[in-house]
C-alpha cells in the first residue's frame, strides 16, 4: 500500500468509525436520527465503530514506517474527527452522510491515482 | 471543604493558562506558520524560479563558488538545495581584514555573510531582502526585539504553563468522552467551552506532543543541572564535545590546497544508499588542517540528528563517520526534535500537522475568551465594570484577530516595499509590528463586538486578496504558476485564499458571537423590560 493510499483509507475508515460511535450516543442520535437505536443496533453501531478506528489505525502501520504511522495516526484521526462537532452543531443531519462521502471521497481518489 | 481535587484543578488551569495565555496563542500560531518556513520564503522571493537540481551538483557547483567568493573565510557553511528549497544558500564567516563586501552578498550578524545561489550555474542570485518565513519561525521560540536568551526563556516558561495547562486540563475536563463530538453554537459561554474543549480533545495527543519536545528541544538551557552534575566546573561546552560526533582541528597556519570535494560527496552518498546531501561544512579552507563535514538532508527518520562524514580537507581521507543510530539517550533527544520541528514530514503529514497546529491555535484562543466571559459575568454579578476587564478584551481582540491581520501586512510588505529599499528585510517586520499595535489601538477604541468583526474582516480580505496582489506585483501568479506546475508557488496562493474565506466565515459568525452565559435569558429580561 503506498503512503497516499494509506492515508487516505485511514482517514475515511476513521470518519466512519467516528460517525458510526456519535450515533451510540444519546444526545448526538436525538440530533441526527431523533432518537437513540434499540439495543441490538446500537451494540453494532459500537463495535463497527471501534473496528472502523482500529482499521485505522491498521492502515497506517500498513502503508508506512512505525514512526511516521505514530506521528501520522493522530494527525489523521484530528481530519477525520473535526468536522463532526462542526457538522453537529449546526446542520446535524449531514453527519449522517459523513462517513459515506469520506469513504466515496477517498474511493474516488484512489480510483484517480490509480 | 469545598475545594476538591477537580476544582483546585480548575483553578491552576484557569490561572497557567490566563498568564501566559497571548505569548501562547502568537507561538501556535507563529510556529504553526514555520512549517511552511521554505514554501514562505519561496514565496516571499518570487524572483527565483523553481528547479530541480541534482544536490550532488548543487553542493559541487557551491563549493566551487564558495573557493571564489570567500577563499580567505575560517567557515564555509552550504545548505544544498533540495525538494522544499529551490535555491542553494551559502554562509561564511567574513576574514576580519575583508571589509568590503562583495556584491549581492547580505550580511549576517555576527561577521556571517549570506549570499543566494543559483544550484546549476553558481550564479549569485539577487532576490529581494527578506526575513521570509524565518520570521515567524524565529518569533515562535525567540520573540523579537529582545536579547534571543530572553526571548528563548520566556517561551520555555511559557510552554511550562502550557504543559501545566494541558494536564490540569484533561482533569479538570470530566466529560471527555461523553462530549467528545460536543459542540453547541451560539449559546454563549457555552459555545466557547465547547470550542474549546473540542480543539483541546480532538487533537490531544499532537497538543502534548508539541508542547513537551518544544520544552525539551531547549531544555540543555532550562534544565542544565543534569549537565552541570556530570561535567562540572565544564559544564554544557564539554557536553556538546562529548556528544558532537566530529570536532575539527584548529588552523594550523600553513596553507594547503582544498582537495576535490566530488569524490568526499560521492563516498557519502554511496554509503548512505543515495540519500541526498543536505548541508556541507568546509572548516578552514586552505589551511593545512581544513576539513570537511558532509551531512544528509532531512531523511524519512522521525529523529532529526542526521547521518554525516568528515574528511581531511588536503587529502580527502575519511576522518569519521556516524549515523542516527547513536546512544539511546541521543537517539530520544534526536526524535524529540525531530517530532517537534517535523522535518521528517511528507506533504501529507505535514498538512496534518498544520491542521493539528490550527486546532492549537483555536484551543488557546477560545481559552483566552472563555476566560474574559466567565470573568465578565463575576464582575457583573458584583457590579463592577473594571479596567483589568476592559484591558483583557482589548487585548484578547488584539492578540487573537490582530496576529493573523499583522501576519497577512508583513505578507502585503514583501510585495509592497521597493525593491531596493535599505534595510529591506527589517521594513517587513515593522510593518507587521506597525500593524500589531494599531489593532491594539483598534481594538481599544472600539466597542468590543465590532472590534472582533472588523479586525476579522480586514484579516480575511488581506488573505484572499494576497494571490491578486501577487499576480499584480509579479510574474509567478496562479495563471502562471499553475500551468507551469510550480506546486511551490501555487499552493501558497491558494493556500492564502483558503484562510482568507476561511477568516471570511469567522468574520460572519463573530457578527452573532455571545460573550455572556445565556443569551436567551438576557434576551427574555430585556424584552420583559421594554
Amino acid at each position: 500500500m503506498s503512503l497516499a493510499t494509506a492515508s487516505l483509507l485511514s482517514w475515511a475508515a476513521a470518519s466512519a468509525g467516528f460517525a458510526l460511535l456519535s450515533l451510540t450516543m444519546a444526545r448526538h442520535a436525538n440530533q441526527v436520527l431523533g432518537g437513540l437505536p434499540r439495543q441490538p443496533r446500537r451494540r453494532l453501531a459500537l463495535v463497527a465503530g471501534w473496528s472502523l478506528v482500529a482499521a485505522s489505525l491498521a492502515c497506517c502501520l500498513q502503508g508506512m514506517s512505525w514512526g511516521n504511522a505514530l506521528a501520522t495516526w493522530p494527525g489523521v484521526l484530528t481530519l477525520a474527527a473535526l468536522p463532526l462537532p462542526l457538522c453537529l452543531g449546526w446542520r446535524p443531519r449531514m453527519a449522517l452522510v459523513a462517513g459515506p462521502l469520506a469513504a466515496l471521497c477517498a474511493a474516488g481518489l484512489l480510483s484517480l491515482a490509480s | 471543604m469545598k475545594s476538591g481535587f477537580r476544582q483546585s484543578m480548575a483553578w491552576l488551569h484557569t490561572w497557567s493558562g490566563l498568564l501566559v495565555g497571548w505569548v501562547l496563542f502568537a507561538v501556535f500560531l507563529t510556529g504553526t506558520a514555520a512549517y511552511l518556513r521554505p514554501e514562505l520564503t519561496r514565496w516571499m522571493r518570487p524572483e527565483l524560479t523553481a528547479s530541480r537540481p541534482d544536490p550532488v551538483q548543487a553542493a559541487l557547483t557551491a563549493v566551487t563558488r564558495l573557493r571564489a567568493l570567500a577563499p580567505q573565510s575560517a567557515n564555509w557553511f552550504i545548505e544544498v538545495a533540495g525538494p522544499r528549497e529551490p535555491v542553494t544558500t551559502v554562509f561564511w564567516r567574513a576574514p576580519p581584514a575583508a571589509l568590503g563586501a562583495a556584491q549581492g552578498t547580505a550580511q549576517g550578524g555576527r561577521g556571517f555573510r549570506q549570499a543566494t545561489l543559483d544550484p546549476v550555474s553558481g550564479a549569485t542570485l539577487d532576490a529581494r531582502d527578506t526575513r521570509g518565513g524565518n520570521f515567524f519561525y524565529r518569533f515562535h521560540f525567540e520573540l523579537y526585539a529582545m536579547p534571543v536568551l530572553w526571548g528563548r526563556w520566556i517561551v520555555s516558561i511559557c510552554g511550562m504553563f502550557m504543559l501545566v495547562a494541558i494536564l490540569s486540563g484533561i482533569i479538570t475536563h470530566r466529560r471527555i468522552f461523553a462530549d467528545f463530538f460536543t459542540f453547541r453554537p451560539s449559546k454563549g459561554q457555552r459555545s466557547w467551552l465547547d470550542g474549546h474543549a473540542v480543539a483541546a480533545v480532538l487533537a490531544l495527543p499532537y497538543h502534548l506532543m508539541i508542547t513537551y519536545t518544544g520544552l525539551t528541544t531547549l531544555m540543555v538551557m532550562t534544565l542544565p543541572w543534569g549537565i552541570t552534575a556530570a561535567y562540572g566546573p565544564a559544564g554544557p561546552p564539554a557536553f556538546f564535545a562529548d556528544t558532537a560526533p566530529f570536532a575539527p582541528k584548529r588552523p594550523a597556519g600553513q596553507p594547503a590546497a582544498l582537495a576535490d570535494v566530488a569524490p568526499m560527496l560521492a563516498e557519502a552518498v554511496q554509503a548512505w544508499g543515495g540519500a541526498p546531501p543536505g548541508r556541507i561544512t568546509v572548516n578552514h579552507p586552505g589551511d593545512a588542517n581544513a576539513s570537511v563535514v558532509i551531512l544528509s538532508g532531512p531523511g524519512a527518520q522521525v529523529a532529526e540528528e542526521r547521518t554525516g562524514m568528515a574528511f581531511d580537507g588536503v587529502t580527502g581521507a575519511r576522518l569519521a563517520a556516524w549515523g542516527t543510530a547513536g546512544s539511546a539517550a541521543a537517539q530520544t533527544r534526536g526524535v524529540m526534535t525531530g517530532l517537534h520541528i517535523g522535518l521528517f514530514a511528507g506533504p501529507m503529514l505535514r498538512g496534518l500537522l498544520l491542521l493539528s497546529g490550527l486546532a492549537g491555535t483555536v484551543m488557546v484562543g477560545t481559552g483566552c475568551v472563555l476566560w474574559s466571559v466567565k470573568a465578565r459575568q463575576k464582575a457583573e454579578k458584583a457590579g463592577r465594570k473594571g479596567f483589568g476587564l476592559r484591558l483583557v478584551d482589548v487585548l484578547n481582540v488584539a492578540g487573537i484577530a490582530g496576529l493573523p491581520l499583522a501576519m497577512a501586512t508583513f505578507l502585503w510588505a514583501n510585495r509592497l516595499l521597493p525593491l531596493h529599499l535599505a534595510g529591506r528585510a527589517d521594513w517587513e517586520v515593522k510593518v507587521f509590528f506597525g500593524a500589531w499595535l494599531l489593532a491594539v489601538v483598534h481594538a481599544a477604541l472600539r466597542p468590543r463586538p465590532a472590534a472582533w468583526t472588523e479586525q476579522w474582516g480586514v484579516a480575511a480580505l488581506l488573505y484572499a486578496l494576497l494571490p491578486v496582489l501577487n499576480a499584480l506585483t509579479t510574474g509567478r501568479h496562479l495563471g502562471r504558476s499553475l500551468p507551469d506546475g510550480d506546486w511551490g508557488m501555487a499552493g501558497m496562493d491558494l493556500g492564502f485564499l483558503a484562510i482568507g474565506l476561511g477568516l471570511g466565515a469567522v468574520t460572519l459568525a463573530s457578527r452573532g458571537w455571545r460573550f455572556r452565559l445565556r443569551p436567551r435569558a438576557q434576551g427574555r429580561a430585556g424584552a420583559l423590560r421594554a
